[in-house]
């Protein structure tokens, strides 16, 4: 007990520095809580979603692009007698009023929902159900959702839904079961199934019908008995495998986001390991007088780690409170990052898991309990001396740097090979990248005594006396400056990979829709979900207009498939809108034809690549006939979408579905024709008649990358965290060096340096810190770039991006590094240029 | 063969050297600290040991404690063969056996006064009320029973030495080792801390091995040997 007493003294003497140690253990905590909290919301949410809205029912039937007849439903009633069975109509609808604001249809048969889904109003129940059964328009809202749009029952909201206006009325409230249930469904707007055909256009059809079946042979009798009279387009599948597929979908993206919240922790390991180390350092003669005492290196080692154990304690929790706020603010930009490129859902709250903030403890105190593994070590080894001399620790750690480099290459290599071996693990590739960030970081100290060597002789020529002491100073103390420069490194080239990588990014997708938007105009009714069909009546209007000399028709549909939705996009393929494509190999004329004139298709770079398919594989499509073999013809580039897609010639389409609906269509104007008049003579074509969305092609694009630029907002905000905790990591160090130089500055000051001078020289060796880092984050920022770019996204989305090493970002983080050590200078070189001679050199 | 350093035995050893070498690698030669060295030191005895600076008085004093280990010869303790042991049997024995003093007092800055005398007895077991009132006696007895919740950097130089004395013997070690005790005292504070050492360690009958550069001290002491030139020798005019 005593002997921790003294640890525990010897902390609260230094309070700033144990700030600095617990706030670097919180930030790291924070953002990795804060992330995980954030994707299992999202997941939960969209997992729970899918399930309140399949309710109890086990099976789905789901049909082709024209959805189910609603004789099938009749036909599973009456002749496989099904009783439990619910046709549904679904979609989505926005809300004028709310920009962005997006709720999900669905439109149900009360009288038989009561097997299924416990919040639609029951026979008998309140009022709700025979106005939802006799007033057109009726709907049902969760009373928070109502709350949240300002309506009460009697109220009337203005939905844009199935490509046009329509008001409704809020009846009633959904009653859910319990909290879980509610969170499900408070983006449902629930109304009559005849109210929703009406309003999609989908008068006679229906977009699924769930089926309660038996468990056991009796509802595997009955399965067969119900796919026996389904037509070849429709298919049963399993009613949970929606939640599954959803989070398939964002896995990729969840998984590189809980990846770069990682990086932000360690970041904060090099703090814990660097407040640790000068701890240790600066207590040296203690732990000597310690072991000579009869202190073990059991006992020794157990103290200095119980201390980094109450510190991770404290960190953690304080991180987990601070994660908790900031999870929150990150749910808004995940959910939106999700609603942008993969479906909609809707996450009011952050749902607080057992298992996020237990990870982020266990991450926290392992953490912490890590990175002070080697002071602890340290401290064991003391030597039961009655004085041990700095320089003698000092050049001991200079011996040091050589063979810790060594292993720092060993790892930098161990990376690299893990890299090529091949595979497609996801989690391997950034274990990978942690070793090579880790291995070029134990390199750094190294580096840094070489390069200080290298500066010596410029800094002295430069700035006379006090720049060869600033160089020669950071050189001696290397012990405590080199761990600091480390961890801004890392930071600073997280900074530089990731923005690369996110340039290249964009530089690949401006060319790519440069190349494929081929277009004037683009005309399409969606809204945040669904693409309802255009009117045939627009469609013909705006082939008519004379500024239009071709029009290309397209149809964006889901078709059901062992592995999922899969993303069919059927287009018209003349010559010239054609030429958009990128293929990796075959000739592009020779594909055109074969998917004008052959049952095939072409496949994106992700589909290809998920799918395990190349040019030359079959894909079996469900058709209106049944299933049929399509042959891939290529594989194109297409950044429109990392699950993948198929694309199809409207021909060949419409021969094996009996579908000729169209939600998009490209016109290419005429040779004089004005772009803008254009646009407006479109608008004037549709009139009131539908809601429509035009884009010019310029439009288009941009509206591209501004969905582009708002998903790494996201990254954006935990590259700067990361930037915070080396910040907080440098003037940590600062800090540290300020105590343990109190004595040689003061004799400095003796000797005649003025404050002035003082501040100018603790301010280089602050700003030789920063442009240390900033030179030597730039080539492990550049590795990072690359593993990013060609192993790590290619992994997760399939893609093949073009590498873009802008200048401007390098310069920005080295800057930003100079800036970084500079700022966190300030502070520290003002305590030390006030250090009082007098008093520093008073005998303790 | 090497001709063994023999010097006067007392009648009961307490510590036994017996062929003790030390051997120091500098580059490419080689450091001989001591050679072959054969020397008793008695139970209850005070022994001054004087030499040069770089002699290996220190050495000595690490070689016999068990913090460092010979290159060759045997360190026995009350029985005990320190070079036999294991590091950490070694730092054990050192806890319970012996007692330090240091020339710069090394007491632990973030403890009380009491608290840094007590450090020894939580070491080797649990704190009873008998150690706690052996605590307070040896804290009357140098001087600071009304400062016990003082933390060193309030105290004198002297006030620490003589704190730094009683923790060598709280613990009722058998041997103490002082390296310089009155190295960083000026003179009259350096006699009192020697008077109060030597008068609590005849008390308890417990070997003080010290290692000095003054007369006066050594003149307190039982035996005055001279370490130099690898080996150890009686003093000359003591």
């Amino acid at each position: 007990m005593i002997l921790w007493r003294a640890s525990w003294r010897t902390f609260r003497r230094r309070p700033l520095l144990l700030l600095f140690s617990v706030l670097g253990v919180a930030l790291g905590v924070a953002v990795v809580v804060a992330i995980d909290l954030a994707n299992s919301s999202a997941e939960q949410a969209f997992r729970i979603s899918a399930r309140a809205l399949s309710g109890r029912a086990t099976h789905q039937v789901v049909g082709g692009p024209g959805g189910l007849d609603e004789e099938v439903y009749r036909r599973l009633r009456l002749q496989v007698g099904v009783r439990a069975s619910a046709p549904v109509v679904a979609g989505y609808a926005a809300v004028p009023a709310r920009p962005g604001y997006t709720l999900q249809v669905m439109g149900v048969d009360p009288f038989a929902e009561t097997p299924f889904r416990t919040y639609v109003p029951a026979v008998g129940g309140r009022g709700e159900l025979s106005a939802l059964l006799t007033e057109p328009g009726s709907v049902l809202l969760l009373s928070a959702t109502a709350e949240d749009l300002g309506i009460v029952p009697g109220d009337e909201l203005e939905l844009e839904i199935g490509g046009g206006r329509r008001t409704v009325v809020l009846r009633g409230y959904l009653r859910p079961g319990d909290e879980i249930a509610a969170r499900a469904l408070v983006n449902l707007l629930l109304t009559d199934i005849a109210t929703a055909q009406e309003y999609f256009g989908e008068t006679g059809k229906l977009t699924r019908i769930d089926l309660a079946l038996p468990e056991g042979p009796e509802g595997q009798e009955m399965l067969a008995r119900v796919r026996s009279v389904l037509p070849p387009s429709a298919t049963v599948i399993a009613a949970g495998s929606r939640g599954d597929f959803l989070a398939q979908m964002t896995e990729a993206f969840r998984l590189n986001l809980t990846a770069l919240s990682l990086l932000a922790m360690v970041v904060g390991m090099f703090l814990i390991y660097n407040t640790f180390s000068f701890s240790v350092l600066q207590r040296r003669e203690l732990l000597g007088a310690l072991r000579t005492l009869g202190v073990t290196r059991r006992e020794l080692f157990l103290l200095v780690l119980g201390e980094a154990a109450l510190v991770g304690l404290a960190g953690t929790a304080l991180g987990i409170l601070i994660g908790l706020a900031l999870g929150s603010g990150l749910l808004h930009l995940v959910t939106r990052t999700i609603n942008d490129l993969y479906f909609v859902v809707a996450v009011r709250d952050l749902a607080i898991s057992p298992l996020s903030l237990g990870k982020g403890i266990a991450l926290g105190l392992g953490a912490s309990l890590a990175a002070a593994l080697a002071p602890a070590w340290e401290a064991a080894m003391a030597a039961p001396r009655t004085v041990l001399a700095r320089s003698t620790l000092e050049s001991g750690r200079r011996r040091l740097t050589p063979l810790v480099a060594g292993v720092g290459l060993v790892l930098l290599l161990a990376g690299g090979a893990i890299f090529l071996l091949p595979g497609r693990s996801i989690p391997l590739a950034f274990s990978a990248l942690f070793c090579l960030i880790a291995g070029y970081a134990l390199i750094v100290p190294w580096l840094a005594t070489a390069l200080l060597r290298l500066l010596q002789f410029s800094s002295g020529r430069v700035f006379g006396l006090l720049g060869r002491m600033a160089t020669r100073n950071l050189s001696a103390s290397i012990s405590r400056t080199g761990v600091a420069t480390a961890a801004l490194v890392v930071a600073v080239s997280a900074t530089i990979g990731v923005g690369i990588m996110i340039g290249s990014f964009r530089l690949t997708l401006v060319h790519w829709l440069e190349d494929y938007l081929r277009a004037d105009i683009y005309v399409t009714a969606a809204v945040s979900g669904s693409r309802p069909p255009l009117q045939p009546v627009v469609v013909e209007r705006l082939s008519a207009l004379p500024e239009v000399r071709l029009v290309t028709r397209a149809r964006h549909l889901e078709l059901e498939s062992p592995t999922g939705p899969t993303s069919l996009f059927v287009v018209d393929m003349p010559a010239e809108s054609f030429a958009g494509y990128d293929f990796a190999n075959g000739d592009p004329e020779q594909i055109r034809q074969a998917l004008l004139n052959a049952p095939a298709v072409i496949v994106s770079e992700p589909y290809a690549y998920r799918h395990r398919l190349q040019r030359g594989d079959a894909l079996r499509l469900r058709t209106a006939g049944g299933e049929r073999e399509f042959a891939i013809a290529g594989v194109f580039t297409d950044y429109s979408s990392d699950r993948g897609r198929v694309v199809m010639s409207r021909k060949i389409y419409e021969e094996y579905w009996d579908d000729r609906t169209v939600d998009a269509v490209g016109l290419y104007l005429a040779p004089q024709a004005d772009a803008e008049e254009a646009v407006a003579a479109v608008r004037r074509a549709v009139g009131g008649g539908q809601q429509v969305t035009v884009y010019s092609n310029r439009g288009l694009r941009e509206t591209s990358l501004a969905t582009f630029d708002r998903t790494f907002v996201i990254t954006s905000v935990l590259r700067m965290l990361a930037i915070l905790i080396a910040f907080v990591g440098i003037l940590n160090a600062l800090m540290a060096m300020q105590i343990e130089r109190a004595r040689e500055l003061a004799v400095l000051r003796a000797t005649g340096l003025t404050p002035g001078q003082l501040w100018a020289l603790v301010t280089g060796e602050t700003g030789l810190i920063g442009l240390l880092a900033g030179v030597l984050a730039i080539p492990l920022g550049i590795l990072q770039a690359l593993v990013l770019i060609l192993v790590i996204n290619r992994r997760s989305f399939g893609w093949s991006l073009q590498i873009d090493l802008a200048p401007a970002v390098l310069g920005q983080a080295f800057l930003l590094a100079l800036a970084a050590a500079l700022l966190a200078g300030l502070y520290p070189a003002w305590r030390m240029a006030r250090t009082s001679p007098a008093l520093a050199l008073r005998e303790e | 063969m090497p001709q063994r350093n023999a010097i006067r035995q007392p009648a009961t050893p307490l510590i036994r050297l017996r062929g003790l070498s030390k051997i120091y690698p500098e580059g490419e030669r080689q450091r001989i600290v001591f050679q072959n060295l054969d020397a008793d030191f008695g139970r209850g005895e005070m022994v001054a040991l004087i030499g040069r600076s770089g002699s290996g008085k220190s050495t000595l004093l690490n070689l016999i404690s068990g913090i460092d280990l010979p290159t060759g010869g045997k360190v026995e303790i009350g029985g005990a063969v320190l070079t036999g042991l294991s590091e950490r049997e070694r730092t054990l024995f050192r806890r319970r056996h012996i007692g330090f003093i240091f020339q710069f007092f090394n007491l632990i800055p973030t403890l009380t006064v009491l608290e840094n005398l007590l450090l020894p007895l939580e070491l080797n077991g649990k704190i009873g009320a008998e150690e706690r009132r052996r605590a307070a006696d040896l804290l009357a007895r140098v001087g600071l029973a009304d400062r016990p919740d003082s933390y060193p950097d309030r105290l004198s130089g002297g006030e620490q030495q003589r704190l730094a004395c009683a923790r060598a013997l709280v613990h009722r070690p058998q041997l103490i080792l002082a390296d310089e005790p009155t190295g960083n005292l000026d003179a009259e504070t350096g006699a009192l801390v020697m008077a109060l050492l030597d008068d609590l360690v005849r008390q308890a009958g417990v070997t003080l091995l010290l290692v000095t550069h003054s007369r006066e001290l050594a003149g307190r002491a039982d035996r005055v040997l001279t370490v130099g030139d690898g080996r150890l020798s009686a003093a000359e005019a003591w």
